[in-house]
């Protein structure tokens, strides 16, 4: 029998009352991952004997009263594009295959000085660009809500590791919804922060002005004590921002009265939200109200616009970074992948210049509407998940993620479960904050969640 | 403005990035490609010329910041490529890529 892990903040609380150890709760965690992973397929590697041996040294330092913060002692995972000195980093992919890292990403290294426990290396989409159907050297992962559906990506792995408690903690990357996405689709908290808050460095690339790097959780306080640890300035990191790290948790039980969220009713039309999503996310705006919020509607950029331009970076970027190996390698890649890489072929470089310069227009206008307004809301995708033998694999996407304008803006999104659809599976929303304000984003989002109590409903999974 | 030779134009790009689409996945990405066609129309919006490209060439904030480099670097002129061309790379992967 093996049970899910507790949330960071419950673990964190058992191991400082003493009723739980590290030791115990890396084993539950492994026997969890042992009883599940066959069937979902979120681990691409396992570091058992790094974990117990991790959990064994965490576990003498606390007793030791060398306690170094709250999340000593617990286990965490990291997408498998990022860098752990000596364990490989395969981007989920042939190409890679045998690239064992030297060094550890920053986030790696920051999430160890926490004293945290590596259980191992998550399922992504290839190179974080690819679709949940490429042949690949390992499985893709599965949704725990129902393995027939999209579990999101390319944090696949990241998702199905938090929603199916096998961790509490596990790292995704974003550029252009690949944290929000999956945890939409599997029912978590998934944090975008600010472009250049959360260190890049060790993480490989898809696309260098897009990507983001940060975490999946089950819960807002998760992903609060989560991002107490990885926000901060890297000097390795060349688009690190020199920001001040604020205290993520210290506004979080505040409330929302005297806010006022920005409805973005507009956008979500324009981005096709079905009927289910637009009520699961027009009555979490009606909670916020009941809790003392000021509701109003504000009108974002077309996102047929934002889209052309996160859309141009992407492509040339991209290509950029993957020109030689589709030069020389082609055959290593899954199908979906090679195409949507290739894909950057046609951009110019005028046309690479246009899109961010746009990219600066639109930024400005985001920044407007979030002159009046605390946060943006707006659906976190445009229904739950569909089947996996629904979602669009060609090369250039017919509709384009709702998330990805703000990759494209760099203003923070946090995805947060917002109810259930008729099928079972999770809904979503995505709170957009000015930059540098995930603080502001995730007291929002704590209101919601303790008011509406989706947080306490799990994948019903065999044991 | 004339409108391009769509098929003559897919060829030419994938020729000059030396990269081969399978005769069996050409109408596949040739679809992608009119798709991407008209989704770049969206870029020739009329901008201000003041209007410069985000996330361009950024410096570390002051001259400060700029001499304390190059000391570290121990050459100005690599503290002034490292400047303006966005720092060093990444990590291991990402300098195999």
């Amino acid at each position: 029998m093996s049970m899910p892990v507790p949330s960071l903040a419950d673990a964190s609380a058992g191991i400082a009352a003493g009723t739980l150890s590290p030791v115990a709760l890396t084993e539950a965690a492994l026997a969890r991952i042992a009883a599940l992973d066959p069937k979902l397929n979120a681990f691409i590697t396992i570091t058992g004997d790094r974990a117990r041996q991790a959990a064994a040294v965490a576990e003498a330092e606390i007793k030791a009263g060398k306690k170094r913060g709250p999340l000593h002692g617990v286990p965490y995972a990291l997408k498998d594009i990022y860098d752990v000195a000596g364990v490989r980093t395969t981007a989920h992919s042939k190409l890679l295959i045998d690239n064992v890292a030297k060094e550890d990403a920053t986030t790696t290294a920051k999430l160890e000085a926490a004293g945290m426990v590596l259980l191992g290396k998550l399922s992504t989409h290839e190179f974080a660009r690819g679709g949940p159907t490429d042949v690949l050297p390992f499985p893709n992962a599965k949704n725990p809500w129902n393995t027939a559906h999209f579990a999101g990506g390319s944090s696949s792995g990241s998702a199905v590791a938090v929603a199916s408690g096998m961790v509490g903690l596990a790292m995704g990357s974003d550029t252009g919804g690949s944290i929000r996405l999956p945890a939409t689709f599997c029912g978590l908290v998934g944090m975008k922060a600010t472009y250049g808050v959360i260190s890049r460095r060790g993480v490989v690339p898809l696309s260098f002005t897009l990507d983001h790097a940060g975490p999946l959780t089950r819960t807002v306080e998760d992903c609060a004590l989560a991002m107490q640890v990885l926000a901060g300035y890297d000097p390795g990191d060349p688009g690190s921002a020199r920001e001040a790290v604020p205290d993520y948790s210290a506004d979080l039980r505040n409330g929302v009265a005297g806010l006022t969220i920005g409805r973005a009713r507009a956008y979500d039309i324009e981005a096709g939200v079905d009927a289910e999503m637009m009520g699961a996310v027009d009555a979490a705006a009606e909670k916020w109200r009941a809790m003392g919020a000021k509701i109003v509607d504000v009108v974002l950029p077309s996102k047929q616009r934002m889209d052309a331009c996160i859309q141009t970076i992407l492509l040339a970027e991209g290509f950029a970074i993957h020109g030689e190996w589709l030069r020389t390698r082609p055959q290593d890649y899954g199908r979906v992948t090679r195409e949507r890489l290739m894909m950057g072929a046609f951009v110019t470089g005028g046309e690479y210049v246009q899109a961010q310069r746009l990219r600066r227009i639109i930024t400005a206008e985001v920044d407007a509407v979030l002159a009046g307004c605390d946060a943006i809301l707006c659906a976190g995708n445009p229904t739950a998940a569909p089947r996996v033998v629904d979602v669009d694999e060609g090369p250039f996407r017919r509709s384009h993620p709702i998330t990805g304008p703000f990759n494209a803006t760099g203003h923070p999104g946090l995805a947060l479960p917002c109810g259930f659809g008729a099928s079972g599976l999770p809904l979503g929303l995505q709170l957009i904050g000015r930059s540098y304000g995930e603080a502001m984003l995730l007291r929002i989002a704590q209101a919601y969640e303790q008011a509406a109590g989706w947080v306490n409903r799990r994948p019903d999974l065999p044991a | 403005m004339p409108e391009s030779d769509p098929e003559a134009e897919f060829d030419m790009a994938l020729a000059r990035a030396g990269v081969i689409v399978p005769p069996e996945r050409r109408a596949s990405m040739m679809e992608g490609f009119r798709a991407w066609c008209e989704m770049r129309k969206l870029l020739n919006e009329p901008m201000p010329l003041a209007t410069e490209p985000a996330f361009g060439l950024t410096q570390p904030a002051g001259p400060r910041a700029f001499s304390s480099q190059a000391e570290s670097l121990g050459d100005s002129e690599n503290a002034t490529k490292q400047n303006f061309r966005g720092g060093s790379p990444r990590n291991d992967a990402a300098g195999r890529l």
